[in-house]
């Protein structure tokens, strides 16, 4: 007993030691947000010498006049509006993937695959053509309507993944009661994919709060920036880079990142009681 | 296990509508044209000028494409391996219900929060660099270390460690697929007398296999495509002397810096063989160690 | 069944529609390819209605003080100018750029935006920029009080494509205080390149008395090529011939390479890895902000921001050394404003109207001050001047000196981005000795060519 409970202390002080070490960048960061700018990079201790809420106060102050919390706002909105389509449409097409018959699947699903192997930056010019051509720059349009058409290949492909896996047996009761491919999706596809279902949703909130390359070239005009975007701004090569604001914004901005994590973490691992749908 | 099959052949069709008009309407079109483009001399600008094969010939005879080519590869084959198996390992120790896991799993998921944002640059830069925290743990056990971040021959390594840094998506994963592992296996296995390690290889490990391969595909897939990690920390030049310099970095400054998009193109034309090559290969593979509860 | 599928799928579209609603209705939208492109220099101005009211777009890099400062500007414009509503798209530098080379490719570039030198000549001589000569020639860009090195500053085979946001030239900032701090020779307004090496090794050895092996003389300039210029426009070359060739020898290019090589070994520069971490470092966080050397070469603009950043420390201007007797190496340097020349006449009326407002009127200058170099507008400077504080009348002084020595220099071809990536690459080899000057400045000098031929295709 005695050593089960050194060994259980043991591992409790490696995970925390390693930890740690994983995470000094960040509280190196933390305590960066709360010194003076000129100290940040003149002393290499992790205490402020006179620790200051300057960073928070300018940086939430935002960029030409907007603030951050505008910026939050429309990061939420679009992190928000992004996960309830791939969410909708991923599932959609991983299930006719993963459990549907149908001519050319193979074929599609490749298809699908070797969309996600072009590089970005060729993709995305043509793309700017066409959505400018419609009028769409400057909007969240090119951000969030491709969303609702499964353009993000890596969801259908994890869902997929996680589909083939629940039982064909468990479905064929239903589908012997009479209930339609429609029915079985709803009432027997989603819930059993609520794991996967709450990644898509983690990572589809990460993903596009983190996003800087498409907004940066999409979005223009500061009041429809978003969180990525105002940090960019914050550095500048050519002029007077505000750091202290940086690390402030970009530890505040992890904070709703964190915060859905932790939340939803309970359903990503606990996942949820299916006995009911088990028996 | 008898194949199931229940649908009308139009309903998986229908079912994949939204899919296959979002590939025609937002995908394909810009596909088609970047295919276009590689046979062309396009500044951005002007009009694209037909070229034929010269953006291919001129390619594999770039001796920075061979440079960016062989960085790449190292990135991928040293960087997945190891984040990979740190994500799988983390997430076994982390599904079980230890006191305080749950602060654990968001200690150790922070770093992967952090995506390419600038701060990332000037954090690593502080830990990697002449008076940086590395050099300063190595410094109280007497070596004197070098500005690994700023040499050639080791900045590579310290992006692979920043990969491996980020490896909370693929345990994300990992752990989802091991929650679906029903636990009937498990309660099996106790009453047969199976030990932990015997349990994670014959129960835990088989059954994980649609995850693992899925994790492998895809980290495979992004790290070919990686850029931010280099754009951000060599500030977009691949220093020092193109040790960092990732494809799609050298892709990007050819299409955005030199308005040679053509050229670009057709670099990205030939990645995108590379990458379909690697994965027709996997999923070949697959076929002999993957494994699905169906 | 088919019912239940076709409820998603409408549920699908109808989303993207109240999407389309929601954010399709704002403000911002553009329509970049509305009219059909203007027709490059020609004479004759369409007519344009000046009562109807316009929005343009207006696009320029810099940190979160600029993007204040140039709000207040364009706000001033659009109190005097009720028709006209600009669209500010502020934006930091690397984003600026990489933003610019998108929006050109469907002809949205913003209607008005700055032009900086390292670029110019990628958008100019690709028809991205309209001729502003009709625009001077009937005044309503006002040119008569600016001097000829500004207005030539913008002008690409005669044509006026850009007006100077404001002068500047090269200057070395030296950290004074800490050369006093180690008793070392200040270096004179004018220097030369043997001078620096021999202040060079004077500090090293001071330095290495104090133990400071980790501190230097100056940055380590041998990738700079706007530097590099300096050197070429000393030996009587420049980097560019008027028709768009290399203008420097491969000995020009070696000579350079070797003197930073001697100055690395003698410990005057830093080490290899050190240059290549601090070489994307912002200015905040660079070597002479950080105290590590007492020198470095920018433009004399910025002696406020270093200043800023080293409050405790006096921080004077002297030229970039120069050769015995060899030629001055100033040149007029500085950013500029231009118009799209894919947007309509009316949007290009208000920008012009906007660039003249933003350079000479005096409810801009006041503001604008030395933000972008000296004011152009020789006018403007006398009555900015009594507004101006000690370290502005520095900088004031510093550029007026310069460019009084300054001789007129060459537009750059197109490619030249790609030939100054090659520049720093080629430095860069020569830093990690994987190859010797001698190599170097032939292969630069066969490859920039090369890269300016394929450019003339």
């Amino acid at each position: 007993m005695r050593v089960k409970q050194r060994r259980k202390l043991l591992m409790h002080f490696l995970i925390i030691l390693f930890g740690l070490i994983m995470i000094y960048p960040l509280i190196w960061m933390l305590s960066a947000s709360f010194k003076e700018d000129v100290e940040i990079f003149q002393s290499t201790s992790l205490l402020p010498k006179n620790p200051t809420l300057n960073n928070y106060i300018y940086g939430w102050k935002g960029v030409s006049g907007v603030s951050f919390g505008k910026f939050f706002i429309n990061s939420f909105f679009i992190a928000i509006v992004s996960i309830i389509a791939n969410i909708l449409s991923c599932s959609m097409a991983a299930y006719a993937f993963s459990k549907l018959e149908f001519k050319f699947k193979n074929t599609l699903f490749a298809i699908m695959l070797v969309t996600l192997m072009l590089p970005f930056h060729v993709r995305l010019i043509p793309q700017y053509i066409v959505f400018s051509k419609i009028g769409w720059v400057n909007t969240y349009l090119p951000l969030l309507v491709p969303k609702f058409f499964a353009t993000e290949g890596f969801f259908i492909f994890l869902l997929v993944q996680f589909m083939r896996g629940i039982s064909n047996e468990l479905l064929e009761a239903p589908r012997i009661d009479g209930a339609g491919t429609f029915r079985i999706y709803m009432q027997f596809i989603m819930p059993l994919s609520v794991p996967a279902l709450v990644t898509v949703a983690i990572f589809t909130f990460i993903w596009t709060w983190n996003d800087f390359f498409s907004q940066m070239i999409y979005l223009s005009a500061p009041p429809t920036f978003t969180v990525s975007l105002a940090l960019r701004m914050f550095v500048d090569a050519t002029g007077e880079s505000s750091w202290g604001a940086l690390f402030a914004m970009s530890c505040l901005s992890l904070v709703p990142l964190l915060f859905i994590f932790i939340v939803f973490q309970r359903y990503l691992v606990e996942g949820i009681m299916l006995g009911s749908i088990k028996g | 296990m008898k194949k199931y099959k229940f649908n009308r052949p139009w309903e998986g069709y229908a079912f994949l509508t939204p899919w296959l008009l979002g590939f025609l309407l937002f995908t394909a079109i810009p596909m088609v044209l970047s295919l276009y483009f590689s046979f062309t001399q396009y500044d951005v600008v002007t009009s694209p000028k037909w070229v034929g094969l010269e953006n291919y010939i001129e390619l594999a005879n770039d001796p920075r494409v061979h440079k960016s080519l062989q960085v790449t590869f190292t990135y991928v084959a040293l960087g997945v391996p190891f984040q990979l198996i740190f994500a799988l390992l983390l997430a076994v120790v982390f599904k079980n219900n230890i006191p305080g896991i749950r602060i654990y799993r968001a200690i150790y998921y922070l770093p992967s929060l952090f995506g390419g944002s600038v701060a990332v640059a000037i954090l690593w830069r502080q830990l990697f660099n002449k008076e940086g925290a590395i050099n300063q743990l190595l410094s109280l056990v007497g070596i004197e270390g070098k500005n690994w971040i700023a040499s050639p021959d080791t900045a590579l390594y310290t992006l692979i460690l920043l990969l491996i840094w980020q490896f909370g998506s693929p345990m994300v994963i990992f752990l989802g697929g091991l929650k679906q592992i029903s636990l009937d296996y498990y309660e099996a296995a106790e009453i047969d007398g199976a030990s932990k390690i015997g349990t994670f290889f014959h129960i835990t490990l088989p059954l994980l296999t649609p995850m693992v391969f899925f994790n492998i595909v895809m980290t495979i897939i992004n790290a070919f495509q990686a850029f931010t990690p280099s754009y951000i920390i060599s500030g977009g030049t691949g220093a020092p002397v193109d040790s960092t310099l990732f494809y799609t970095l050298y892709l990007y400054i050819k299409g955005f810096q030199h308005f040679s998009m053509g050229y670009a193109s057709a670099l990205a034309w030939v990645l995108l063989i590379i990458i379909a090559i690697i994965t027709a290969i996997m999923f070949l593979l697959a076929q002999k160690w993957v494994y699905y509860d169906e | 069944m088919k019912k239940m599928i076709a409820i998603i799928l409408m549920a699908v579209m109808l989303m993207s529609v109240m999407l389309l609603s929601a954010c399709g209705g704002g403000d911002t939208a553009t329509e970049p390819d509305e009219k059909p492109e203007s027709t490059g220099t020609d004479d004759s101005k369409p007519a344009v209605d000046e009562g109807t009211s316009v929005e343009i777009r207006v696009a320029w890099w810099g940190d979160t003080k600029r993007h204040e400062l140039y709000n207040q500007i364009c706000d001033v414009f659009e109190s005097k100018n009720p028709n006209i509503k600009l669209i500010r798209e502020p934006v930091s530098w690397t984003d600026y750029w990489d933003k610019l080379t998108v929006q050109s490719a469907s002809g949205g570039a913003p209607d008005f935006m700055g032009m900086h030198p390292q670029f110019a000549s990628d958008y100019v001589r690709r028809g991205v920029l309209e001729p502003l000569d009709t625009y001077v020639k009937d005044g309503t860009i006002d040119l008569s009080n600016f001097s000829q090195a500004a207005i030539d500053s913008g002008t690409v085979n005669g044509v006026n494509y850009m007006i100077s946001m404001g002068l500047t030239t090269n200057t070395v900032l030296v950290n004074k205080s800490m050369l006093e701090d180690l008793g070392v020779q200040i270096p004179d307004f004018d220097w030369t390149w043997d001078d620096l090496k021999a202040i060079g090794s004077e500090a090293r050895a001071a330095l290495d008395a104090k133990g400071k092996k980790d501190s230097w003389l100056r940055e380590d300039a041998s990738g700079a090529y706007q530097i590099f210029r300096y050197w070429a426009r000393q030996n009587g070359r420049d980097l560019y011939t008027a028709d768009g060739n290399i203008a420097y020898t491969k000995e020009d290019a070696a000579s350079w390479f070797a003197m930073w090589k001697d100055l690395r070994d003698s410990g005057v520069v830093p080490d290899s890895a050190t240059t290549t971490e601090y070489s994307k470092a912002t200015l905040e966080d660079s070597l002479i902000a950080r105290g590590k050397t007492a020198m470095v070469s920018v433009p004399p603009n910025q002696y406020k921001l270093y200043s800023a950043a080293l409050p405790e420390a006096e921080l004077i201007m002297v030229r970039n050394p120069s050769k015995p007797d060899g030629k001055a190496g100033e040149f007029v340097e500085g950013a500029h404003f231009a118009i799209s020349s894919k947007t309509t006449p009316e949007k290009k009326l208000a920008a012009a109207k906007l660039i003249n407002f933003w350079v000479n009127d005096e409810d801009s200058i006041k503001l604008f001050r030395l933000d972008q170099g000296v004011p152009a507008n020789t006018k403007m400077v006398e009555f900015l001047t009594p507004l101006l504080d000690e370290q502005d009348k520095d900088i004031v002084d510093y550029v007026s000196k310069t460019i009084e020595i300054a001789a007129p220099t060459t537009f750059p071809p197109s490619g030249a981005s790609e030939v100054d990536s090659l520049f720093q690459q080629i430095a860069e080899k020569v830093r990690f000795d994987q190859l010797t000057p001698e190599d170097a400045g032939a292969q630069l000098v066969s490859e920039a060519q090369a890269i300016l031929d394929s450019n003339k295709k």
